[in-house]
């Protein structure tokens, strides 16, 4: 297995997103979309690693990496842009403005308003669903995976010196 | 497999001049402080990699960092700017009622936060009380339509 294998495979899964997948309903949805990402991606590193073990070398290990890692740009950022286009709130309002020439800030409540409901709503939901989030008699609070979760963003933060920056 | 050392270190070097560069300066953008303490550090580690090690392991070191610089990206923007991300943060500090995430995340104040993020990135000017999309907003909202369009998302 070579480099050539690596390009030829994502480039055969992106075209095959372009001219099948992407009319169909499936891979419209979130969970949809993850799957047809991360399965090939598994199956990607698979290949490698059997490739490695059939012929082993630090060259092969480096395309067991290399190929995970490769697949691993091109799948992130193809779903950074379907999830931007999805749900990117702030580009819908400015999409909504430049339909409409020129509005208030009241014309864009009034029609936001709703969205706004939804996205807070379903957030919570979403929540609910991955387990991370349980209720409490009439309150939600952080199950031990949510708890986990949320430690490792307020290390992402202090890492990035978030919290020093807010005090400012 | 010092190269997969040396991809690892290149990305926790790069955290390191993010987090140096945002503790220095107050104004500066977490995105913009990553780009410009991570580009130095990648191009420095393709300058180590590339001429000392086979195509094979190089490429795969330099892939690695591209990847995990990447990811870094994801999960630092989804940290300060997705409602769940933020919605679990507060859920941290306490658990809270309906009423209370109601309060923390109002309908009305959401908007304005993004009208707030569009005019701090000029998309947006204000003239007679009314909001108009500048040149670039009109080019953003176009791309944004494209690749909305793209994905079936119209």
């Amino acid at each position: 297995m070579t480099w050539s294998v690596v390009g030829g495979y994502i480039a055969a899964h992106f075209l095959l997103y372009v001219c099948v997948f992407r009319h169909r309903a499936l891979f419209r949805t979130e969970r949809g979309i993850f799957l047809f990402h991360v399965v090939p991606m598994a199956g990607l590193v698979a290949l490698a690693f059997g490739a490695f073990l059939w012929n082993p070398g630090l060259d092969g290990f480096a395309l067991v990496v290399g190929a995970g890692a490769a697949h691993g740009i091109y799948s992130l950022s193809f779903l950074e842009c379907w999830l931007l286009s999805e749900g990117g709130y702030s580009l819908r309002i400015l999409s909504e403005l430049v339909r409409r020439g020129a509005a208030t800030p009241a014309d864009l409540e009034q029609q936001f308003v709703d969205m706004s409901a939804r996205k807070k709503i379903g957030r919570l939901e979403s929540l609910l669903h991955l387990g991370l989030v349980q209720t409490d008699g009439d309150r939600f609070r952080l199950t031990r995976q949510g708890m986990a979760l949320a430690n490792a963003m307020t290390l992402v933060a202090n890492l990035a010196g978030f919290e020093r920056r807010a005090e400012r | 497999m010092t190269w997969l050392v040396l991809a690892f270190g290149g990305v926790a070097l790069a955290v390191l001049g993010q987090a140096l560069i945002l503790r220095s300066s107050a104004r500066s953008n977490g995105m913009v402080a990553f780009v410009l303490a991570g580009v130095p550090v990648g191009l420095a580690l393709m300058a180590a990699l590339l001429p000392g090690y086979s195509a094979s392991q190089a490429w795969a070191g330099v892939f690695l960092y591209a990847f995990l610089c990447e990811l870094w990206m994801f999960v630092f923007s989804s940290t300060f700017s997705s409602v769940s991300a933020n919605l679990t943060l507060h859920l941290r500090a306490q658990p809270l009622g309906r009423r209370h995430i109601d309060q923390l995340y109002d309908n009305r104040a959401m908007i304005h936060r993004r009208i707030r993020w569009l005019h701090h990135i000029h998309a947006v000017v204000e003239k007679d009380g009314r909001l108009v999309p500048t040149d670039r907003g009109r080019k953003l909202a176009g791309l944004f339509d494209a690749v909305r369009a793209f994905f079936g998302h119209g």
